[in-house]
């Protein structure tokens, strides 16, 4: 670590205590210490992990957690330690009885260039851990009560980079197993509560992101076992209990080859597509809706996707090599239109004409 | 921008455009001015800059409300003339942080991106004084003749005034279409 200023915090749960007491410092100076914390930095791989945007006051563009980072990434001395000691609170106060007592650990470093600072945060949760030491005569075992665990599942972090003007500092990364694994909506104290932060990928759109991706793979499909992968992969959402995802993971769980490479290309930038978001079910069934079948001499069958398989029947090849829908019900409307569904021959049927 | 906003009436159009090299060069080396930014490439914040333009001035709060939803924006600036005597030009500026989901691919390989974006939403009445008085000053405002500046500050009252009777109007219109549902809902009732 380049000019390094780290300082680390036992940090108790207080969300409910009437009156919190302000949590007991350490400065880091230990190289063998800084230097762990520099290798637990390079194994984060921050480059791939959440986006989150802070919070700010549009009225004024203050964000007290933003303001307390700068302060002890760019400040001088006696303000240095003044914002470390107001993150520590702000945390203890942030975090109630279900989260485990915890080392909280603040550093900052060079960056890229002289004006640039990157700062780390972490918590790493309290653990006991058993000590084989030699005795006096024999070798002993004692129990460690006070330990944090370097490794743990648990551990939170994150970084936030840039020079001391308004527009750095604004996003950030964070490591939050907790936050990518959760099923409900549940309020995040690392996310929300402490950095006072938002993921940077806005629910909705990039739900329905989701569905114009997989819907480029399908109209891209060279083939129906490709559009079939596409479907499973739209209705493994639809049924999902998953509530975050990436794109990224999302493509690299349940498409292959030529559909993952078309899903990819119609996601963002590469840093996004690692970053985490809430997946909004509506917002995804907005852009992959309706299932249309093109049957030869023009025909168009459009099915909602919930209709697949019940009053929609897929048939599948009888040794032809062709798949058959057959549908079934009673005329409530009907459209004279200009145009069909279908503007263009799909790349399947361009493949079965060619052939 | 416009999907999201599409669900909103009155909206007569969404649009951005990128920052001139011009312009940008004015901005970061303006003439008998000191420099502003160290690090212009980051730090000019409409480098990518939006416009919403809305028929009326009530439709402005529910524009805000929508970007405030999607876009979280950093900083949120009402411009208007503060003097109760004075018009001149209005417009609500917002700053809003590129959504990484928006960026293009590779916009992470280049050093000095900018971070952010400006919004600026307003009504037809508003633009249509703003941006001919924006192209007509080629020098500052106060070296305009007296008689001229008069000129301009009346008609961005007049803008404003246009502004409000057609708010009045819809306000007119939109009670007298609540009054005709009652009745329906009235006379249709046993």
């Amino acid at each position: 670590m380049a000019n390094p200023r780290v300082y680390a915090y036992s940090i108790p749960p207080q969300r409910d205590e009437p009156s919190p007491v302000q949590p007991r410092c350490a400065q880091v100076t230990d190289r063998d210490v800084l230097r762990s914390i520099a290798e637990a930095k390079e194994e984060a791989k921050f480059d791939g992990r959440t986006l989150v945007t802070f919070n700010l006051d549009p009225a004024t563009r203050t964000c007290s957690m933003r303001e307390a980072l700068m302060r002890f990434g760019f400040g001088q001395t006696r303000s240095i330690r003044a914002a470390a000691d107001e993150m520590a609170m702000r945390l203890s106060t942030a975090m109630d009885q279900r989260t485990k007592h915890s080392l909280f650990v603040v550093a900052a470093e060079d960056g890229r260039t002289a004006n640039h600072r990157a700062i780390t945060l972490w918590t790493f949760p309290r653990d006991q851990a058993y000590h084989f030491k030699p005795g006096t005569s024999e070798l002993e075992v004692e129990l460690l009560v006070e330990v944090f665990t370097k490794s743990s599942k648990h551990k939170k972090a994150a970084l936030f980079e840039g020079r001391e003007t308004r527009v750095d500092f604004l996003n950030g990364r964070v490591v939050d197993h907790q936050a990518n694994s959760r099923i409900n909506k549940v309020a995040n104290y690392w996310i929300d509560d402490f950095l006072g932060a938002s993921l940077s990928i806005e629910a909705a759109s990039a739900s329905k992101l989701m569905g114009r991706g997989l819907r480029a793979a399908h109209a891209a499909a060279r083939n129906a076992a490709e559009q079939e992968e596409v479907m499973a992969a739209i209705m493994t959402l639809k049924h999902s209990q998953q509530r975050m995802w990436t794109f990224r993971s999302f493509a690299e769980n349940h498409l292959t080859g030529f559909n993952r490479a078309k899903f990819l290309e119609a996601m963002p930038d590469e840093g996004a597509q690692n970053s985490g978001f809430e997946f909004v079910k509506d917002a995804f069934e907005e852009a992959v809706q309706y299932r249309v079948f093109q049957l030869p001499n023009q025909v168009f069958v459009t099915s909602p996707l919930s209709e697949v398989n019940r009053s929609v029947k897929i048939i599948e090849s009888r040794g032809d090599g062709q798949r058959r829908v057959r549908c079934e019900g009673e005329i409530v409307d009907e459209k004279i239109r200009s145009a069909p569904p279908i503007r263009a021959p799909s790349a399947v049927r361009r493949a079965q004409t060619d052939s | 921008m416009k999907e999201r906003l599409s669900h909103l009436s009155h909206i007569d159009r969404v649009s951005f455009r990128a920052k001139t090299t011009q312009s940008f060069v004015k901005k970061v080396f303006p003439p008998d001015e000191p420099r502003r930014y160290e690090f212009p490439f980051a730090e000019v914040e409409d480098q990518i800059g939006g416009r919403v333009l809305t028929f009326f001035g009530q439709d402005i709060p529910r524009v805000l409300a929508e970007l405030q939803n999607r876009f979280k924006p950093v900083e949120a600036t009402h411009k208007a003339p503060k003097g109760v005597s004075e018009f001149d030009y209005e417009t609500d500026h917002l700053i809003c942080v590129i959504p990484p989901d928006l960026l293009p691919a590779r916009w992470q390989d280049f050093e000095d991106m900018p971070t952010t974006f400006e919004m600026q939403v307003r009504t037809l009445f508003m633009h249509a004084w703003a941006e001919p008085q924006h192209d007509l000053l080629y020098k500052g405002r106060s070296e305009l003749p007296i008689q001229i500046r008069r000129e301009l500050h009346w008609a961005a009252a007049s803008a404003w005034g246009a502004d409000h009777a057609l708010s009045r109007v819809l306000e007119w219109v939109q009670k007298q279409q609540e009054r005709e549902r009652e009745a329906n809902d009235d006379s249709s009732s046993p």
